[in-house]
């Protein structure tokens, strides 16, 4: 049986983490925080389900913290690397102690950081405090507060804005993937828990692929507004937030008023993929992510593999089966040299 | 026009277009019939003052479609004041032996030095506008800064730099203009041009191929602000960023880095300030008419809003635009704020001395 690295706690990594694991597999799974979960902790209800995050992710890490063949590591980095033959030699910090383990394949499960809009000056990101990201509102609905942050008031209306920071030139130029299924999910969500307020999308494209395509339905029957726009300005004016805006379905200009503007941002490369995949000699993607060379998860650097956001930004579905795959890819690779697994 | 093909018709652009809150005009919309039907109809309400590429997701340079699709014909019925500064780019290229702009002006001039000084076409101001502005003495200012920090320009007589002519359409007399200004210029060799005029700024950087360094006026007073040496007692100023010198050149910190150096004045920024700068109405004398007055006017309250005593631009053209409004006979209102060039506001100040 063979021993793997998994960098990153996420549900990607947990997932790759539990299928080497059933398979015989001795796994290290190391978070730099102190709770797995990544960026799953931070969210309210997934789609398509609408089940609780929170109890999605509780039954993932209490089997990879149970499971014998898995070592969890949290509020761990990896801060050495050595190719040694058909082995890798890794050093990690442990909770501010350093410990070596010998591995033979490694997962790269890094995930994404969520966009910071500060820098899209336009739309008032810290300069209006009623201005929040899709994350932002995430973490208020799972604390049941769906408030205007400057009054605590509950707003009268909610206006999401697609697209910020992505599909842009000046700023990144992928489309993150799921941003339009979690937004159409937020004013879903928002529309059938207080069907007072009112919840507008403000897009270029609704792109919710497959079965979400029922979401995005569901959303315009509840009576959630799509309008076709990107807004050109957000400013504030009598303690309402306005948005300029051509509607261009019917090539009008408009002025609306909104007590909340939810920025619809999606993931980019977490800070440390560059120098993770110049240790590791991984090729990065023009994108910043790592880049698969040998699908489903093989890089270009032998016996390390990448799942999940690591690679591109993803829902929760498409990480699972890109985590279980590797797992698959791993155990073949494995079973060459250290008998196959179960 | 593979400029325009990035478009996805967000509509951002419409969205923020200063024209579009007074009108019905539309650059999304522009674009679209040109993708879809091949409409070429030429553009003469854009201000081409650079809000909507600067803020497009795709990159889109609408700027240079409009200049493109005014290149197919040119309407002289929307250039303002008979099209007669266009008609002296046009004589000025007609005969080949007719010089440049007259530089008659005062001071230490070095007709060595590798600084030139380009005044532009101020001296035709004068001649032709009724706007009660004296253009010769922004020429006259900017050669008492720069002796002010130093240096003893020489004075370029060059043709037009054809800012007008090119964005107006008239590609041809434009391309007459600057290979004769480029063989002037190269001829010389100088190695620093400095301008005045934001416009002639624009054009000689990134319309002319030349290599050598261009400055505006107020870089170079930046990079010698500890020079100047200037005093006031207390007054306040804001300062309105001439398109061509913001957008077009990128240039935000200079004007106001010399502002702040001077003892005793205060710099208040307009609602609008850098980035952000709404356009002072019209350029490249295209489409004076209501509209644009509108957004002259608009220009001027905010700037009084400022509670400012002057309002301070850095191109000859926003300082025709915006006291002509103030100039009208009679005036639509009194506009309790004076409008001056950056160098005729300070010279100003030396001479109180």
């Amino acid at each position: 049986m063979g021993r793997v690295l998994v960098v990153g706690g996420g549900i990607a990594g947990m997932q790759s983490s539990l299928d080497l694991a059933n398979l015989g597999h001795q796994v290290y799974l190391v978070e730099k925080e102190r709770e797995l979960g990544g960026n799953l902790r931070n969210l309210y209800k997934i789609f398509p389900t609408s089940e609780k995050a929170e109890e999605f992710l509780a039954n993932f890490t209490e089997k990879a913290k149970t499971h014998n063949n898995i070592s969890v590591l949290t509020d761990s980095t990896l801060c050495k690397f050595e190719e040694r033959g058909h082995a890798f030699k890794v050093t990690i910090d442990v909770a501010g102690k350093r410990d070596t383990f010998n591995v033979d394949a490694i997962v790269l499960a890094t995930g994404f950081v969520p966009y910071d809009p500060t820098e899209k000056t336009e739309y008032g990101y810290n300069r209006y405090r009623d201005v929040v990201t899709s994350i932002d509102v995430e973490r208020m609905m799972k604390e049941g507060k769906l408030v205007r942050p400057s009054n605590s008031e509950k707003p009268k209306s909610v206006t999401f804005v697609q697209c910020v920071g992505f599909r842009d030139a000046k700023a990144y130029r992928y489309c993150s993937y799921f941003c339009c299924t979690l937004t159409v999910k937020n004013a879903l969500l928002i529309k059938r828990e207080h069907p007072d307020i009112e919840a507008r999308v403000m897009y270029m494209d609704i792109r919710t692929p497959f079965v979400y395509e029922n979401l995005y339905s569901d959303a315009r029957n509840i009576g959630v507004k799509f309008i076709r726009a990107r807004p050109a300005e957000i400013f504030e004016k009598n303690n309402k937030l306005v948005l300029n805006f051509e509607d261009t379905l019917t090539s009008e200009t408009h002025s609306i008023e909104s007590d909340l503007v939810v920025l619809s941002v999606g993931g980019i490369p977490p800070p440390e993929t560059k120098e993770l995949g110049q240790m590791m000699k991984v090729s990065l993607d023009d994108t910043g992510f790592f880049k698969v060379h040998n699908r489903p998860a093989g890089t270009d650097a032998n016996r390390i593999f990448v799942v999940g956001a690591a690679c591109s930004p993803k829902d929760i579905d498409y990480s699972l089966s890109q985590a279980g795959a590797a797992a698959s890819q791993i155990n073949k690779l494995l079973s060459e040299t250290h008998g196959a697994g179960k | 026009m593979a400029l325009v093909n990035n478009c996805y018709h967000c509509g951002l652009c419409t969205g923020i277009c200063p024209k579009r809150r007074i009108s019905k005009y539309s650059p999304r919309f522009k674009i679209n019939k040109f993708l879809l039907e091949n409409e070429r109809n030429v553009s003469w309400e854009c201000l081409t003052c650079g809000l909507c590429s600067q803020y497009c997701p795709q990159d889109v340079n609408y700027l240079d479609f409009v200049r493109d699709l005014r290149k197919q014909e040119v309407d002289e019925e929307v250039i303002a004041h008979k099209s007669i500064f266009s008609l002296i780019c046009e004589i000025m290229t007609e005969y080949p032996d007719a010089q440049g702009v007259p530089t008659d002006f005062k001071g230490e001039i070095d007709q060595n030095s590798d600084v030139a000084y380009f005044p532009g076409c101020l001296d035709f101001f004068d001649c032709f506008l009724d706007v009660g502005v004296d253009f010769h003495e922004i020429g006259q200012s900017s050669i008492k800064l720069l002796n002010r920090i130093g240096i003893k320009p020489r004075i370029l007589s060059l043709k037009c730099c054809g800012h007008d002519a090119l964005w107006q359409g008239y590609s041809a007399t434009f391309n007459a203009l600057r290979k004769w200004n480029e063989e002037k210029i190269k001829e010389s060799g100088i190695k620093t041009l400095v301008t005045s005029c934001a416009e002639c700024f624009r054009t000689f950087s990134k319309d002319y191929e030349l290599d050598l360094e261009i400055m505006h006026i107020s870089q170079i007073l930046e990079k010698n602000r500890d020079k100047l040496k200037i005093e006031t007692n207390g007054t306040i100023v804001t300062y309105h960023d001439p398109c061509r010198l913001g957008r077009h050149m990128g240039v935000y910190d200079a004007p106001r880095n010399v502002l702040s150096k001077v003892k005793g004045l205060t710099l208040k920024e307009l609602d609008d300030a850098r980035e952000d700068a709404q356009c002072c109405g019209i350029s490249a004398w295209i489409s004076c008419n209501p509209e644009a007055k509108f957004l002259v006017v608009e220009k001027l309250e905010k700037a009084i809003d400022t509670n400012s005593k002057t309002l301070i631009t850095a191109c000859p053209k926003c300082c025709a635009h915006l006291n002509c409004i103030k100039n009208e006979k009679p005036p639509m209102k009194d506009f309790n704020i004076n409008v001056e060039d950056l160098t005729v506001f300070l010279s100003k100040l030396i001479d109180r001395r």
